[in-house]
């Protein structure tokens, strides 16, 4: 049994090599239709947009913006994807004697949201810095903190700054595998304009988001900061956000827009699917007689035609890996844009085997009533 | 490998209501060893009548015995086998795979016998390319050949996993004079090594070279010729 199948595989492998024209047209135009079908696929008529997520918890989402090319819309797309969008960094503030107010993505929608103060006052010169709740158990009105971070040119800045208000909301709290790390807010002066921008505090080195990571701020302890007051800090807030995990630090994520060039794609695709379903059609067609040679030499009808067609399958299948590989390395480069999934490549590469077994299938049971002599001697 | 047809009747409608009964209570013994020519004008029902025997055309009524067995009790499957068991077939316009080469072509029996193992393939099919002087054309492209020449390969398909009927259609048919000996000749030689041959053919000359003629008549009977 196992020899006849090496007899089989080893007269079809023949053929892949001796009948290389048909092969290779099979081959080359299921190359052309996989490319064309994954990059359809890939963009399913969207184009990419990249937006780097400063991190990624399972319960929220902490993004930082790179520039400034993204609407509102785009971030409601990432949150959909995640679900709750935390903050986006460095968010336009505006403050008077009672209330800040902030211009911040939270639960899916855009919205202004109002802190009022606790403590203090606002800001008013850019050596002043505004912080939160939960950091006013730190610090305290007057007191110093020397903040690092990034501003909105991405150029660092390390600045020494004095509190000058305690804001009414509250930190996000989690633990990491290298540390205990609070998520704050604090409210800073960057270029004589107020922003909201994320902070940090951390036991140890917790954060390691890498070193360029805009809109969060780092605070350093003072003399004040006592250990066994900042244990009861981390252990206050930490069962708010229990369970919160990291899952991703400085993600590249992309969202999509609508493609315009969908309509090229789409014509592409049909040419082809045409040119491929044409090289199928062809390739059986010319074999009507080995078929009938196969049945009069001893073959049953379904092993006859699998034995002449699986070369143009295998030839198939390949044009198809090739196809979807340039595809995605070109995808990868940047070169054209495209959402790279397993699910879109492995579609792919069952359409196309099932295009060519339905059409071979189809030729295949039109035959099966002829005459295996007629098969042989009568063209069509 | 006896072959004995009892009553057998061969029927198609051709389209309409018209019914075409080329073959009509034909009763018919072939043995071991036997060579047997068959003539008679075109469209009588000759190839018909070989396609029956060789498992490829399915009979109206009457029965068929391969060495006693009726074929009616015969699946697919086992049709298949006997094809490729028993008979070996020699059609007109010899019934090469033009896009392979020889040892392809002749390799295509040895694919379907279970018995028969890669590791032999070249030997088998060496012998059968001496047994019709084609040996050195074993790795040749068949569309290279002359029509002679394809007519010995397909010879040497047919004989390569030694079955014990040749079924020869005409085959002579699209050949020259000089050819047409080739050919014949070998199939007598096969025949004086033991094998059953039946030959399908307009050549009296052919047939008269033959152990035993059958004639078709026109109510469809096939009667022995007085040689
Ligand atoms: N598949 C078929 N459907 C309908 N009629 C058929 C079919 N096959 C053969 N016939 C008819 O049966 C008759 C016998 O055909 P057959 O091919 O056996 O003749 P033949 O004796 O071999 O003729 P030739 O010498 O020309 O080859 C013919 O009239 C033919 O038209
Ligand atoms: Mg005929």
């Amino acid at each position: 049994m196992a020899g006849g199948i090496l007899k089989k595989i080893n007269y079809v492998l023949k053929d892949l090599l001796t009948d290389k024209r048909e092969n290779f047209r099979i081959f080359i135009f299921s190359v052309a239709l996989s490319f064309v079908g994954l990059f359809f696929f890939c963009n399913m008529g969207y184009v990419k947009k990249h937006i780097r997520l400063l991190e990624r918890l399972s319960n929220t989402v902490f993004i930082t913006v790179e520039n400034e090319d993204y609407t509102y819309s785009d971030i409601e797309k990432l949150t959909r994807e995640y679900g709750t969008l935390h903050f986006v960094g460095h968010t336009g503030v505006m403050c008077d004697e009672n209330v800040c107010e902030a211009y911040v993505y939270d639960k899916f929608l855009a919205d202004t949201i109002s802190y009022s103060f606790k403590k203090g006052k606002a800001i008013e010169s850019d050596n002043q810095v505004i912080i939160s709740k939960s950091l006013g158990k730190l610090y305290d009105i007057g007191d110093t903190v020397k903040v690092s971070g990034y501003d909105m040119a991405g150029t660092p800045i390390e600045k020494k700054k004095t509190v000058c208000g305690i804001l009414d909301m509250d930190a996000v709290y989690y633990p990491t595998g290298k540390g205990n790390l609070i998520y704050d807010m604090l409210i800073v002066d960057l270029d004589d304009e107020l922003y909201l921008a994320d902070a940090i505090i951390t036991t140890d080195n917790a954060f390691y988001g890498g070193d360029d990571n805009m809109g969060i701020f780092t605070l350093e302890p003072n003399d004040k900061y006592e250990s066994d007051v900042l244990e009861s800090l981390f252990e206050n807030i930490g069962d708010v956000s229990d369970g919160n995990d990291v899952i991703g630090v400085n993600e590249e994520h992309l969202i999509y827009e609508k493609n315009q060039k969908k309509v090229f794609v789409i014509a592409g695709l049909i040419v082809g699917l045409s040119v491929f379903l044409g090289s199928i059609y062809i390739s059986v067609i010319r074999r009507r007689r080995e078929l009938g040679v196969l049945l009069l030499e001893g073959a049953g009808y379904t092993e006859a035609l699998m034995l002449i067609k699986i070369n143009g399958l295998l030839s198939a299948v390949l044009g198809s890996v090739v196809g979807e590989t340039v595809s995605i390395i070109l995808m990868k480069k940047g070169i054209l844009d495209g959402y790279i999934s397993l699910y879109y490549s492995l579609a792919v590469l069952l359409i196309i085997v099932l295009l060519y077994m339905g059409s071979t299938l189809i030729v295949g049971a039109c035959w099966k009533r002829e005459h295996i002599i007629d098969l042989i001697e009568r063209d069509i | 490998m006896i072959i004995e047809l009892k009553g057998v009747k061969k029927e198609y409608s051709d389209g309409k209501n018209k019914k075409i009964t080329p073959l009509n209570n034909v009763n018919f013994r072939v043995n071991k060893g036997d060579f047997i020519a068959i003539t008679g004008p075109s469209g009588i029902g000759k190839s018909t009548l070989l396609n029956i025997i060789g498992c490829i055309d399915k009979i109206t009524s009457g029965q068929y015995f391969l060495n006693s067995i009726n074929t009616d009790d015969y699946t697919e499957r086992e049709k298949s086998h006997v094809r490729n068991k028993y008979f070996g077939y020699v059609l007109q316009n010899n019934g090469l795979i033009p896009y392979r080469n020889v040892y392809d072509n002749v390799s295509v029996p040895l694919m379907f016998d279970k018995k028969i193992r890669k590791c032999e393939y070249k030997e088998k099919i060496e012998k059968a390319l001496e047994d019709v002087n084609m040996a050195d054309y074993m790795h040749r492209n068949v569309n290279e050949l002359s029509g002679g020449e394809k007519q010995r390969i397909s010879i040497a398909r047919a004989i390569v996993n030694d079955p014990e009927v040749i079924l020869a259609d005409e085959p002579t048919g699209a050949l020259d004079v000089d050819n047409k000996d080739i050919i014949v000749e070998q199939l007598c030689k096969l025949n004086e090594r033991g094998k059953t041959v039946i030959i399908v053919t307009h050549d009296l000359d052919i047939a008269g070279r033959v152990g035993v003629q059958y004639v078709f008549n026109h109510a469809g009977q096939l009667l022995q010729a007085d040689v």
